[in-house]
């Protein structure tokens, strides 16, 4: 579904990523993992067009996506949770929810505002209050389902899991996994390694820019590299 | 008590003329990042255009719609002509770009409209006044408080209820989440600029009633008052932008009144030196919004 | 062969020579009939340029008709030279005239900013050379550059003491309030007015000051309110944007005091602002009466400059550019030290629109005739034309 070809980023004279390939299929939930800095959010602003590619190509579905507007991109079907959630806490619940299906039929909306009640009732409950009002917990759970809202083909999810409380992080997978069997293809970045490994169906990993290793789920958790580089340090957190 | 009516109602008449292009100048600045020192030139042209209309003999209020609009419209050109080959540039560019944009209008105004004032008549029901009680209040003050009113009621009904008003709101809150949601930048970019147009034209229709002539020059003394109205009521809130608006047409009225004649030409620099006390206590001005760092 | 080669050689020197000589006296020739040179420094951009232009377009359709005359006195054809842009800034105004001064001109006509004039008019103090105030009307301008400049406009202080007369005597008011402001001296005119008022009876019950662009006039109406009684009139030398906003808001609270202008306020924007300005009276240099020398001028020059014929400055540069040949006429020559004499003993000159008079002035700032109008139905009505006695006229400071 999604295809990266020797993807670089550059920052003026600095390279955020260096020719990084990798695919994401449809149906799976693909990861990448990396410590900060290692170029991952780069690759997802890349996707979404909201930095420019230096070069190689990103295809999805089979259409070039190098040089399209980011609204462009959205229409195409793919949806961003940005890190650090960045819903709009100026605005209440419903209008946040009313901007992630900005880009559907008018007449779609009030029903994927309801389906997103349905999923997530706290949401409905706090329909009026100003978004920046909710907790982490409940801020996490708006930004999936204003992202939903526009009927994405494809998920990006950007470190959902950073800043929230040991139990969220648990469900917050659990919600993952359900999008996945629900048919979602997901790309997920994330630093909760043996988490994200556990449900991953396939994962890369970054370094520095670079592509260090590649594999499934189970595979990697077994590797020696990434027990020692990944898992040994988040088990010691 | 008479007098403290008059007083109150020229305070908002005045404050509210800066409050509207106060609003032009914040919604820009909110939405977009940088100051549009071209905006007191749309008054002008809305001024220009308000001349024409009503010399081909066009009725009043008629003419009063065409030049609102054109200001609307010479907004949405600006942006094309001189601001989005600029976007995401250095917002140091942009504000030169708007001083050049400016100064190119108004010698091109003084080189093809004449260097002389062209009047812009009233009818006599606009200039006159209404006697409440024992007071004359002036129909063109009375008027501006309500088109301040309606204006920034409108516009906060536009902004709350329809969708592309709530785009813009989430485009002042986050520009590059806004963009994430689908919202089209650059219907973002025309769109404010198209707001920021009619209010300036609005508030060079008001300004007009008063002086009732349109000269080359008129927009730079309420650009700076609009200016100062947006640094005081806090760089891109809305609402401080109004409290603002309001708040330096009181200050320039209270001290009117309270100086004595011959110090009277201290007014200006006596309404700042209060203006920048308010600075030293809130440096964010009146309503200081946070602002997500990435843009 | 060789004696004819130097024969021949010396014949074609000889020719040379002498031909040079025919050329060199042909050019000598041409020096002997003189050109009076105007240097213009004005004005084209800022807020100057609306009485710098249409004065400069006048002084070029007078200077135009002289020259199809030969010539002042039918020997000193006028050569204008348009100096550099002084852009209502004095420091412009200073590189213009030093342009200028390069160029050998007889005189130099300046911008009316009076900062830009004062300031350039140093310059050409320092070298001796003619100078006049263009439209400029603010007496301290002569006085502070010194001999060589002088007002080619009715002074403040004239046009004050005008109008007072005229209030005075023909509509006899009794008392007045004045509006002035500190932000340019010229708005400081009703303090002239308010002298010779005074001088003639007249009293002045209040005085209130404005700034430039004020918008409100709240406080002032509020202040004519609370007088005990209305004054018969209200003295003013505040004009766009100001005059109209200030007009509209005396009217707007109930105060109907005749309301009393000056020559700025001779604009289409004053005559358009309806019944609130009815009644309102102003001054300037233009004679609209049907049948008059100036009506007859404008005829001619609204078929060149259509675009300025309404613009009191046009008469203005008209007048000055005849004034001009007049004195240049009288010194039967263009040298500076000559005209200025005979500038300064000029009586009684029959100008287009009324005599002027330096002689026995002091300051180089002359007796001129001040046109009086009334706006009546959205037009200037002529009333009358005053000039005033020299001891009426109120000292300039």
């Amino acid at each position: 579904m999604l295809s990266i070809r020797n993807l670089g980023i550059r920052y003026g004279q600095i390279d955020a990523v260096r020719n990084i390939n990798f695919d994401v299929n449809d149906g799976e939930i693909v990861c990448l993992i990396g410590a900060n800095g290692a170029g991952k959010t780069s690759t997802l602003c890349a996707i979404m067009g909201l930095v420019p590619i230096a070069n190689g190509s990103i295809e999805f579905s089979g259409t070039d996506l190098g040089g399209m507007p980011t609204e462009k991109i959205v229409r195409m079907g793919i949806s961003l949770i940005p890190e650090g959630r960045r819903i709009f806490s100026r605005l209440s619940v419903e209008k946040n929810l009313l901007l992630g299906g900005i880009t559907i039929q008018d007449d779609d909306v009030q029903s994927m505002i309801g389906e997103m009640y349905s999923r997530f009732p706290i949401l409905k409950e706090r329909c009026n209050q100003l978004a920046g009002t909710l907790s982490g917990g409940e801020q996490q759970m708006l930004a999936v389902a204003r992202s939903l809202m526009s009927k994405p083909k494809m998920l990006l999810m950007d470190e959902p899991s950073l800043g929230l409380a040991p139990m969220l992080v648990k469900s917050n997978f659990d919600l993952i996994c359900r999008l996945r069997d629900e048919g979602n293809t997901i790309l997920l970045v994330e630093q909760n390694v043996n988490q994200s490994l556990r449900i991953t169906d396939r994962a890369y990993i970054i370094e520095n820019g670079e592509l260090v290793a590649s594999g499934s789920g189970s595979e990697l958790m077994e590797s020696d590299f990434v027990r020692n580089s990944y898992l040994g340090i988040t088990d010691s957190k | 008590m008479e007098i403290a009516i008059q007083y109150i109602t020229n305070a908002l008449s005045v404050g509210g003329t800066y409050a509207l292009l106060a609003l032009g100048l914040a919604i820009v600045f909110g939405i977009l990042g940088f100051i549009n020192f071209a905006h007191g030139e749309i008054m002008t042209i809305c001024g220009y255009v308000l001349f024409y209309a009503m010399a081909i003999g066009l009725p009043f209020w008629f003419a009063i719609i065409i030049g609102v609009i054109m200001a609307g419209v010479a907004a949405v050109i600006m942006e094309r002509i001189a601001f989005r080959p600029l976007r995401g540039a250095n917002p140091m560019s942009l504000l030169i770009a708007g001083f050049a944009l400016s100064g190119a209008l108004q010698i091109s105004f003084l080189v093809f409209l004449g260097e002389r004032p062209k009047p812009v008549p009233m009818p006599e029901y606009f200039t006159g006044a209404i006697k409440i009680g024992g007071i004359y209040i002036g129909v063109v003050q009375v008027i501006s408080i309500a088109v301040t009113i309606v204006a920034v009621f409108a516009l906060n009904l536009f902004l709350k209820r329809t969708k592309f008003g709530i785009s813009l709101l989430a485009a002042a809150e986050d520009f590059s989440i806004a963009r994430l949601m689908g919202i089209r930048a650059n219907a973002i970019f025309s769109g404010t600029f198209a707001i920021s147009g009619l209010l300036a034209g609005i508030a060079g229709v008001l300004w007009l009633a008063q002086r009732g002539s349109v000269s080359y020059t008129m927009g730079f003394t309420p650009l700076i008052k609009a200016f100062i109205a947006t640094i005081i009521g806090g760089m891109g809130s809305l609402t401080g932008a109004v409290l603002g608006g309001f708040l330096l047409g009181a200050l320039e009225i209270v001290f009117q009144i309270i100086l004595p004649s011959e110090q009277l030409i201290f007014r200006d620099p006596i309404v700042l030196f209060f203006l920048i006390a308010v600075l030293l206590f809130r440096p964010g001005g009146l309503i200081q919004e946070k602002k997500e760092s990435m843009r | 062969m060789k004696r004819t080669l130097i024969f021949s050689l010396s014949v074609v020197v000889f020719l040379m020579m002498s031909a040079g000589l025919v050329l060199a006296g042909g050019e000598k020739e041409k020096v002997a009939e003189e050109e009076f040179v105007i240097g213009m420094a004005h004005s084209h951009t800022g807020w100057a340029a609306a009485f710098d232009v249409a004065f400069t377009c006048a002084v070029k359709y007078a200077a135009d008709e002289i020259n199809a005359n030969g010539g002042i006195a039918g020997k000193y054809p006028v050569r204008l030279i348009t100096g550099r842009d002084c852009a209502s800034i004095a420091a412009e105004a200073v590189k213009s005239v030093d342009a200028l001064l390069a160029k050998d001109v007889d005189m130099i006509a300046l911008t009316c900013d009076s900062s830009g004039a004062i300031a350039a008019g140093r310059h050409g103090q320092e070298q001796g050379i003619l100078m006049i105030t263009s439209t400029g009307s603010q007496p301290m301008t002569p006085i502070r550059v010194g001999d060589w400049m002088y007002a080619s406009n009715f002074t403040d202080n004239l046009m004050g003491s005008a109008i007072a007369i005229y209030a005075r005597e023909e509509l006899k008011i009794d008392t007045a309030f004045t509006l002035i402001s500190y932000d340019d001296a010229y708005t400081e005119l009703p303090k002239y007015f308010a002298e010779t008022f005074e001088k003639k009876g007249g009293k002045i019950v209040g005085e209130a000051t404005y700034n430039f662009e004020q918008v409100d006039f709240g406080s002032v109406v509020s202040q004519i309110k609370q007088l005990p009684e209305e004054p018969d009139a209200i003295m003013t030398a505040a004009f766009e944007p100001d005059f109209p906003a200030f007009l509209r808001q005396i009217r707007a609270a109930g105060i109907k005091s005749r309301v009393i202008g000056a020559d700025a306020l001779d604009t289409p924007t004053v005559y358009s602002l309806g019944p609130v300005a009815e009644g309102v009276l102003l001054c300037t240099n233009r004679v609209p009466v049907p049948g008059s020398e100036y009506e007859k001028i404008m005829k001619g020059y609204a078929e060149e400059y259509p675009e300025h014929v309404e613009n009191a400055a046009s008469i203005v540069g008209y007048i000055a550019m005849y004034l001009m040949a007049a004195a240049v006429e009288k010194a039967d020559s263009t040298e500076p030290e000559k005209v200025r004499a005979a500038l300064d003993s000029l009586e009684n000159w029959q100008g287009p629109t009324g005599p002027i008079t330096f002689k026995g002035m002091k300051n180089r700032l002359p007796i001129m005739p001040v046109h009086i109008l009334e706006v009546v139905n959205g037009k200037g009505v002529y009333r009358k034309m005053v000039i005033p006695n020299k001891e009426d006229i109120a000292e300039p400071y």
